[in-house]
């Protein structure tokens, strides 16, 4: 209540007009459950045909953002958009009913009716529709088909395993040709292989259907493997929206940098800069690096180097370090190094040598470009 | 919904809050009409000097109703109710955990006749338990101290006593001390156990510092709520106590409407006084359970580990038979018994098998009796319409609490739990001032106000039952087919009630059954051309007439066992 009241009592800016081909806009999107906001003045636009991932650790608000698109929460302030259309506007007062909003959701749980077959259950958005009884019982097949359960549809869903469950609670969503379709962590109650499967199938039919997809999900790979663009969540905010290919090689943040992929993140000062180049000391030690790019703000900083960015070797910003522990992963090599006088590293290595035994002496270097300085945020 | 026809419609209509307050009015609306308006006409009988019935003036506020109630035959009431209370809740939680334990957690032969037995005594009612039990141990003609005779035993039973008071209340209050601490020790996970085990603890040791802590709140719930039962139980009291001299407060409040010239003022205050005693009783409960509800934290469908009882498997299985036989078996024989005599009594024990003695007179008398089988008609009436109303309103109110963010739910779910502290008595005798005045509606001699009064009283049991139903049911289920286009009434129709069917045709057969029992509420609320088969029992036996008695009780017992072997797929007990 009390944070309702202190947002502003006037009309979101960014959501009047519509831009051409945006197919979900949040503006300002707000909900508190009493305590902490959950979702914290959220702003977003997702493009058509775009699969858009909502990566963040548990609790940051991911499902309640889902669940306000889709009209199962209303928001204490802030506006949403879909296909188009205003859903939800807080201040005029827009809140258009879940059943009403065509947004396909996919529960983690997965919310099959056990008391319904596979064919009743994905043919429920159609019949409360009202579609006519062949048209109906055809697209149904056509989707079932597609997801290849063809043979199961008389099947009641109470005895489905998990990755069946699964593609029926997508052809559910799917077959009412939503204007968007929000998949909150569907994936994570599959077993291993069964995901990297799934991962792809599904990847594969929501290019073909081009629907507007948020992905949610709290595992960073299988972000960077779907998504067109990563958005990064903390405390119900966004810290970095970007393609998975630039939130992983410039992460702006240190959550980011920690959340997304490995990294030896190191505290470090700016010492000096030029134009395109920063020195910077990692803090409490002697060693300085230097890094490509424009100095960063403020003169402490955070120093992000990827452990598969750090070779063997003599080059720019060398490195002495003795190797601590050496694991064989099978396709590489995973050291923990302690470099002289300074921080214990992650280094992956490629399998091109036996690894190094404990003690052994160890010279490594990082190219400027790959030294990456992120705020502290 | 589009912006442009949003900014057409009037500024009071605009969206669906309007529609949520209306909606949670409504519902607020009925509960007020059903809970809060009788009790507070009973609040404000208690502190009025005149009675609030038709053609009486208003009356003076005064604080004197409250004053004889610590004195006299009132006071005796109140030791007596405390002493039975706390006995009767000792036997019925003894029996009830033993049940519970041995057919949960032991390897006692026959384990179903022990859920069985737990159970059928509920079907029986109280009331038709105290007087079969009357027939069975009434000082010297009580059919066992006939027996007793026979054996030249030099002592002999008497149930109207304090002693037998507390015997039978305990053995009809067993049920629910059963079903709490059965649905406790199923939910521990055995997990728990079997660490205590692995950790070196013996099986003892696993007993008092692991299941015992696991199940104490399920236990200090169950003590809480049949204490509460037998201090507010009318029927056992009225039956036995009043032949013995041993009165209970709510006998007392019924005799101070009863006898003439009556004190309805005073009985009001002395229902106020029981109304907050059983309300502190509850919330002191509340208030130790706080936050320590852990016996429920796991989920179900574990397998139990199961004691190894050896030899005393056949001690346990002998308990469970005796209890069976002393609450069901034996009742049900002394009132066939009965219902077939000629006489009426039996001089010997040879007696109980002339047949020359016996005669099916009695059951084409009473089943001829006019008076009776009207009050039958108007009891399934009845009991068919608490179930399908009361029933809805609080399958609605359980939605509504659980499912929904609508204004008011938390103020819903206080009063619907409330009736849970106030006696039978006490809600009839508010009934009673709520509608004996008002020409409109015309409740009052309708069988309408049966309907009203039951569903109010069975409230929290109506909720709670459909409050844990509607709580197995995953938010997501429902949710689900939201996005997917349904509407709420879609969605309750094709998805939340086809799930929750057998958790809600269970409730209706248990609201049918107990509205079928209910006596304390009705004995005030019948006029002579609205009576309900217990008020026409309780006549019965006023009268003396115990073949009629006999006769009634195992019709109404009959029927009502009936339904539930028929209904027994759907029927799922929880703790009330
Ligand atoms: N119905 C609710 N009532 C109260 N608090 C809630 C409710 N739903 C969510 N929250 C709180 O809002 C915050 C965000 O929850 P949300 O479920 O959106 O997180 P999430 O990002 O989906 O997490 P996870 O990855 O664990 O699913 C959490 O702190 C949670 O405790
Ligand atoms: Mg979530």
């Amino acid at each position: 209540m009390r944070n309702r009241l202190r947002l502003p009592r006037q009309p979101a800016p960014a959501a009047i007009v519509l831009a051409a081909g945006v197919a979900i806009e949040l503006a300002g999107v707000t909900k508190s459950f009493g305590g902490p906001r959950a979702v914290d003045e959220l702003s977003l636009q997702v493009a058509e045909g775009e699969l858009l991932v909502l990566l963040g650790p548990s609790g940051c608000g991911k499902t309640t953002s889902m669940r306000s698109i889709a009209g199962l929460e209303t928001p204490d302030a802030g506006s949403i958009a879909v296909g188009g259309r205003m859903v939800f506007d807080a201040y005029r007062r827009i809140d258009v009913p879940a059943n009403r909003r065509n947004v396909g959701l996919v529960f983690q749980s997965y919310a099959i009716w056990p008391h319904l077959t596979v064919f009743d259950n994905v043919a429920f958005p159609l019949r409360v529709r009202h579609l006519p009884r062949a048209e109906m019982k055809r697209r149904v097949h056509e989707i079932l088909a597609l997801f290849d359960l063809d043979g199961l549809a008389d099947r009641g869903a109470s005895r489905l395993s998990g990755g069946q469950m699964q593609r029926v609670a997508l052809a559910r969503s799917v077959v009412m040709e939503p204007r968007a379709l929000l998949l909150d962590e569907p994936l994570s109650n599959l077993d291993a292989k069964l995901r990297d499967r799934l991962r792809i199938e599904l990847r594969l039919i929501q290019q073909q259907l081009g629907i507007t997809s948020i992905y949610v999900t709290h595992d960073q790979t299988e972000a960077l493997a779907l998504a067109d663009r990563v958005a990064v969540m903390r405390g119900g905010k966004i810290v970095q929206l970007d393609t998975p290919v630039a939130v992983y090689s410039r992460p702006r943040t240190r959550f980011v940098a920690d959340f997304v992929g490995d990294s030896n993140l190191l505290a470090a000062t700016v010492v000096g800069a030029e134009r395109d180049r920063v020195r910077v000391r990692l803090n409490g030690t002697q060693i300085e690096l230097d890094a490509a790019g424009k100095a960063p703000p403020q003169e402490s900083t955070w120093v992000c180097i990827r452990p598969e960015h750090l070779e063997a070797g003599e080059g720019a910003n060398v490195l002495r370090t003795t190797v601590k522990v050496a694991l064989f992963m099978g396709d590489h090599v995973a050291y923990e190094l302690a470099a002289e006088g300074g921080p214990t590293l992650r280094m992956v290595v490629g399998q091109t040598y036996a690894p190094l035994a404990p003690g052994s002496p160890l010279t490594v270097h990082v190219a400027p470009e790959r030294v990456l300085l992120v705020v502290d945020e | 919904m589009s912006t442009s026809s949003v900014a057409l419609r009037p500024f009071w209509l605009t969206g669906p809050r309007v529609q949520r307050y209306l909606f949670s009015g409504a519902i607020l609306a009925a509960l007020g009409y059903l809970i809060v308006y009788p009790i507070g006409m009973l609040v404000y009988a208690s502190v009025v000097d005149v009675p609030p019935r038709p053609g009486e003036p208003i009356g003076h506020l005064t604080g004197h109703n409250f004053a004889p109630l610590f004195a006299g035959g009132n006071l005796q009431a109140i030791g007596n109710s405390v002493v039975i209370g706390v006995a009767g809740t000792a036997l019925a939680l003894a029996i009830g955990c033993a049940l519970a334990w041995l057919t949960a957690r032991t390897d006692m032969p026959a384990r179903w006749l022990g859920q069985v037995s737990a159970i059928v005594p509920l079907f029986l009612s109280p009331f038709v338990g105290a007087l079969a039990w009357s027939f069975l141990a009434g000082p010297r003609v009580g059919y066992l101290n006939v027996f007793l005779q026979g054996m030249g035993a030099p002592f002999g039973l008497n149930v109207f006593s304090l002693g037998g008071l507390v015997f039978v209340l305990g053995l009809y209050h067993a049920p629910y001390a059963y079903l709490f601490v059965s649905s406790a020790l199923t939910l521990i996970n055995p997990e728990l156990e079997e660490a205590g085990k692995a950790h070196g603890a013996t099986g003892w040791q696993v007993a008092r510092r692991i299941t015992f802590p696991l199940v104490r709140p399920a236990l200090l719930g169950a003590a809480t709520l049949t204490l509460v039962l037998i201090i507010e139980n009318f029927p056992i009291p009225e039956v036995l106590g009043t032949t013995g001299g041993v009165l209970t407060v709510p006998v007392q409040i019924f005799r101070l409407m009863e006898m003439y010239p009556s004190n309805p003022n005073e009985a009001s205050a002395f229902g106020v006084v029981l109304l907050l005693f059983l309300s502190l009783l509850l919330f002191a409960q509340a208030r130790l359970l706080r936050g320590r509800d852990f016996a429920t934290v796991t989920g179900k469908g574990f397998r139990p580990r199961q004691l190894k009882l050896g030899k005393w498997r056949w001690v346990a299985f002998a308990f469970v038979l005796l209890y069976l036989v002393g609450a069901v078996l034996l009742p049900l024989w002394a009132l066939a018994m009965r219902a077939l005599s000629k006489f009426g009594y039996f001089l010997n024990s040879r007696s109980f098998v002339d047949f020359g003695n016996m005669t099916f007179k009695n059951f084409s008398d009473t089943l001829s009796y006019s008076t009776f089988t009207d009050a039958l008609r108007n009891t399934v009436f009845v009991a068919v319409a608490t179930a399908v109303f009361g029933g809805a309103l609080h399958y609605l109110i359980a939605h509504v609490v659980h499912r929904t963010r609508l204004p008011g739910r938390r103020v819903m779910e206080y009063v619907t739990m409330a009736p849970i502290a106030i006696p039978g008595v006490v809600i009839g005798l508010g009934y009673l001032w709520a509608w004996i005045r008002l020409p409109w509606p015309p409740l009052f001699g309708s069988l309408w106000i049966f309907v009203l009064a039951y569903s109010a009283r069975l409230a929290p049991f109506g909720f709670r039952t459909m409050s844990a139903t509607i709580g197995q049911l995953h938010h997501e289920l429902e949710e689900s087919a939201r996005v997917c286009g349904a509407g709420r009434v879609r969605t309750v129709r094709s998805i939340t009630l086809p799930l929750l069917r057998p958790g809600v045709v269970s409730m209706l057969l248990l609201l049918f059954i107990m509205s079928f029992h209910e006596l304390s509420v009705s004995i005030f609320l019948y006029t002579p051309n609205t009576q309900v088969v217990t008020v026409v029992l309780y006549q019965a036996w006023s009268d003396g007439n115990t073949a009629r008695v006999a006769v009634i009780s195992l019709v109404t017992s009959g029927l009502l066992l009936l339904v539930a072997l028929v209904g027994r797929r759907w029927l799922k007990f929880r703790e009330a």
